[in-house]
């Protein structure tokens, strides 16, 4: 193990952690029911700790990225299946990273949104293109890192810590009408959603195939794995607090990403909301290259198609071509004047229907001793996976009527 | 390859990546060809490689979108070995493997 590597490795994951979906969700959740959502976000914490090192150790082991491992063990027509769901909740989740990175800039420019729009997806592609793979990662991942000026600001603010803890312990607070226990309902599904996005899986173990990946490298995969998801859960669960102590008593609705920044001006002013724009710029648009990447990885692996951003684009045009195709739909999606928040709506609740089928292969194959050998799963990464598998299943099969009996979350 | 059950050679090539002699992706393994050589030993005599198998996988609905109708066989003396991929011994040209892509390597002047 090289120290410098999970350094990075866990840095990058902190910084990358937060996307739109985290920003918008989580926001949202602090507002409207305080701080009782908080053991939902360390409950998913957990689920995609699990299932992001099992995905890792499986690349590392057969070698196998996640939609090779679909494929071979789902079949043709399911996977192909699973392929467009996942194609499907991944554009949408990447139209609305684009559109994120073009509201920010926005705020930081005072520019034409349709406009910077364009320029965000153009920025982007150019990164893909210039950048050697690693750096990608890093350069997002580490930049995003300015989203810890949100932790700052939540310890700035001097939060309840005691009703913090309150909201760690798993709770049904039926004290609650009906239709604020359904809202309360679809915020817990999204919040699974949005932290256990699938595509993050995709694209992390299409990286550790792409970096080469072998058993040496188990320990680095679990650091990464554990530590970054779990920092970087920390700052997502700052931004439920924050919102949950400054938004929700006036009966504020975080609903745009310009109301979310405003959370670190309270404490720092200008210089917490500059911070915190610069961190959501980098995250955000980290998060657009690993959704672009994900689905372009995803098509390739399913038909055999040569892929891999340590390649030169012109040495895999299949692959190439694919992750172009995506940001061109993507801001075609954006162009369309669909809100940001919107699509993020819609990418939570196709992602939770994917989910599914795309972690029920890995669980089959990570614990198949043929391919994994003596690092197949043991029983505490068995006994986690199968009942996290049916928390996602109980929560794939309550998004939709949840989403439509709350309107999305806003009833 | 041989076995007593054909649902084992099917889990030990179908849906499988297909590495050339250059350890290059040139496709997926879409399906087998089996024969039983003697009562009760099945053996792999070749892969199939390509869209117009699919449409015997998949419903035909599904199939419909997808476009391509070609099958490529490779004979089972073109395997090396299979793991968590198929290796073969050739190059994808020699098989015609992965056709499409390699024009596009030409044209992009990577080959």
């Amino acid at each position: 193990m090289k120290p410098l590597e999970i350094f990075l490795g866990v840095l990058t994951a902190v910084g990358g952690f937060v996307d739109v979906s985290e920003l918008v969700f989580m926001s949202q959740a602090g507002s409207r029911f305080d701080y009782r959502l908080l053991w939902v976000v360390v409950v998913a914490t957990i689920g995609i700790m699990v299932f992001s090192e099992m995905s890792g150790r499986v690349a590392a082991m057969s070698r196998q990225p996640l939609f090779n491992v679909i494929r071979h063990r789902l079949g043709f027509s399911l996977g192909l299946l699973t392929l467009a769901g996942a194609l499907i909740s991944t554009l949408i989740t990447c139209a609305a990273e684009i559109g994120g990175v073009a509201l920010v800039l926005q705020l930081l420019t005072g520019w034409s949104y349709t406009l910077l729009a364009v320029v965000a997806a153009a920025l982007l592609i150019l990164s893909i293109y210039l950048l050697p793979f690693k750096w990608i990662e890093r350069t997002y991942g580490i930049l995003g890192l300015f989203m810890l000026v949100f932790g700052a600001a939540l310890i700035a603010i001097h939060p309840p810590w005691n009703e913090i803890a309150a909201g760690l312990k798993p709770q049904i607070p039926l004290e609650m009408s009906q239709r604020d226990l359904l809202g309360y309902g679809y915020f817990a599904v999204a919040l699974i959603s949005a932290v256990m996005f699938p595509y993050e899986l995709y694209f992390y173990s299409s990286g550790g195939v792409e970096d080469g990946w072998g058993s040496a490298d188990i320990g680095t995969n679990r650091i990464t794995s554990f530590l970054g998801m779990g920092l970087g859960s920390l700052l997502a669960m700052a931004l439920l607090c924050l919102s949950a102590q400054e938004f929700g008593p006036k009966g504020i609705s975080p609903e745009m990403i310009g109301t979310v920044v405003l959370e670190p001006g309270l404490p720092y002013g200008k210089l917490g909301i500059l911070l915190g724009l610069l961190g959501m710029l980098f995250a955000i648009g980290g998060a657009a290259i690993e959704t672009c990447l994900a689905c372009a990885y995803g098509v390739c692996q399913f038909f055999g198609w040569r892929w891999g951003r340590h390649k030169k684009p012109s040495e895999t045009p299949l692959f190439t071509l694919a992750w172009l195709v995506v940001f061109v739909l993507a801001l075609g999606i954006v162009l369309t004047g669909i809100e940001p928040t919107e699509l993020a709506d819609y990418a939570i609740v196709s992602a939770i229907v994917v989910l599914p089928l795309s972690f029920l292969p890995l669980l089959l194959v990570g614990r198949d001793r043929t391919f994994m050998r003596d690092k197949a799963n043991g029983v505490l990464a068995n006994t986690l996976g199968w009942a996290y598998y049916a928390l996602i299943v109980v929560a794939a099969v309550a998004a939709i009527p949840l989403y439509l009996l709350t309107s999305g979350g806003k009833l | 390859m041989r076995a007593a059950d054909p649902r084992h050679l099917i889990r030990a090539y179908r849906d499988l990546e297909l590495l050339d002699r250059d350890d290059e992706i040139c496709g997926i393994v879409d399906d087998i060809e089996m024969a039983q050589r003697e009562p009760g030993i099945w053996e792999m005599t070749a892969l199939l490689v390509g869209p117009g198998t699919w449409r015997r996988r998949a419903p035909r609905w599904l199939t419909s979108l997808l476009p391509g109708h070609k099958t490529v066989r490779v004979d089972a003396a073109e395997v090396a070995s299979t793991g968590t991929a198929v290796r073969l011994l050739k190059r994808a040209e020699e098989l015609d493997l992965a056709r499409f892509e390699h024009k596009l390597l030409r044209r992009f002047g990577a080959r």
